[in-house]
């Protein structure tokens, strides 16, 4: 049970205030678009899977997953 | 306009009403339009592929006031001693 480690997404200084709306839309473009660019395998870009993990609610998740393989979504992901 | 002087020639104590009023009304507009063209909170440019957010430095501190001031000037610290390295 100890070496459970419990973390959410360190202080970001563009979104400093309690809605975190934005960080995690920015978090969840900057994932794809990392993927987009470095391929899968490039580990910094767990940084921002860990971040939009963290603070998107997984109803927005879920929503733009779908979107993602439909082709629908709103926003760019590829760089 | 030319009421308001007639307004204040007539009745001399009325200027320091107009002046403190209307120097609110000119600073409440003119913080709104500072806060539009500056903030990084409001997207006016909808088209620029740079959101506004993005150009906030890890070190930079995006509220007016914070009492937390050790932990911006570790932050600060931070950034100086990455720029030199």
């Amino acid at each position: 049970m100890s070496d459970i480690k419990i973390e959410t997404t360190g202080f970001d200084a563009r979104f400093p205030n309690t809605n975190q709306s934005k960080h995690c839309w920015q978090s969840y473009v900057d994932y794809y678009k990392c993927i987009d660019a470095r391929g899968e395998e490039f580990t910094p870009c767990q940084q921002f899977k860990k971040t939009y993990k963290s603070l998107c609610p997984n109803d927005w998740v879920t929503k733009w997953e779908e979107q993602r393989e439909e082709g629908t979504i709103p926003f760019k992901l590829t760089v | 306009m030319a009421g308001v002087i007639g307004l204040v020639r007539s009745n001399p104590a009325l200027a320091p009403l107009f002046l403190f009023g209307g120097g609110g009304i000119v600073g409440g507009i003119a913080y709104i339009g500072h806060c539009l063209v500056n903030g990084p909170d409001v997207i006016i440019n909808k088209t620029a592929p740079e959101k506004p957010w993005n150009r906030i430095q890890p070190h930079e501190n995006a509220k007016l006031w914070s009492p937390n001031k050790e932990f911006w000037a570790e932050r600060k610290e931070r950034a100086e001693t990455a720029k030199k390295a």
